[in-house]
């Protein structure tokens, strides 16, 4: 599929169907490079609207697959980082135990796999990634 | 690597995020160029939006100043905005080409 280490950025919404593809392209990658000699690496990030992917408030119909859930078990699968940038997850209503308590806020709500971080982690990314995949 | 960030959701929070990531990246050494659609030139006209006050900001980050659509409307919000946000803003050039970026992001 590739040989090259790739990053994705994720900025949209996971209602929308863009944000599908972004899982199934990781999904392939990932699946590509377990069956391959060669090791490139794949690293993720979500801003933005993207962020609502972490939510594991997110409720959704028995008839249709939760794109968190999904994430999660990519990550655990294959132990891939799943990282939301910190402001725009919590803008969103995301957050993690530590934040929760530091913005006083009730309760923490993201999904298992992912992780908050600064933006700062996304620039150093771009540093390593021979390959850039916005979604 | 050459990034461009185009602004053209006209909301606060979506122009904050797309300014927020061009001083990250800027930051850390890419070389960013914004581009603002005219949907966007309310926010900026507003003061206390994080834009404006991004945008005020573009040359402390060696970020050189926003494109803008070469259109009647640029020229109007020219005239509307305070000196330090209109000279951080310039018409698109005439020979822009998307192809000289090697990442295009919109928000």
């Amino acid at each position: 599929m590739t040989t090259a280490n790739t990053l994705l950025l994720i900025n949209v919404d996971p209602s929308q169907s863009i944000a599908w593809h972004a899982y199934r392209y990781a999904k392939a990658f990932l699946e590509s490079v377990a069956n391959s000699d060669d090791k490139p690496q794949l690293s993720i990030f979500f801003y933005g609207e993207a962020a609502n992917t972490g939510n594991a408030l997110r409720w959704q119909t028995a008839d249709r697959q939760s794109l968190t859930q999904l994430w999660t078990q990519l990550s655990e699968d294959y132990q891939l980082k799943l990282p939301i940038c910190v402001s725009t997850a919590l803008t969103r209503g995301v957050t993690d135990e530590e934040n929760a308590r530091r913005h006083k806020l009730e309760g923490a709500n993201l999904a298992a796999g992912f992780e908050l971080v600064g933006l700062g982690e996304l620039a150093q990314q771009f540093s390593v990634a021979e390959k850039v995949v916005t979604f | 690597m050459s990034i461009l960030i185009r602004l053209t959701t006209a909301t606060e929070l979506a122009t904050y995020e797309g300014c927020a990531l061009a001083l990250t990246l800027a930051s850390f050494g890419h070389d960013v160029q914004l581009m603002l659609s005219s949907s966007v030139f309310g926010i900026l006209m507003q003061p206390e939006s994080r834009l404006h006050g991004m945008i005020k900001s573009l040359d402390l980050y060696d970020i050189p100043p926003a494109w803008l659509p070469d259109d009647v409307f640029s020229s109007w919000i020219f005239g509307m905005v305070p000196s330090e946000v209109s000279k951080q803003i310039d018409f698109i050039p005439e020979d822009f080409d998307s192809n000289k970026f090697q990442q295009v992001f919109s928000f």
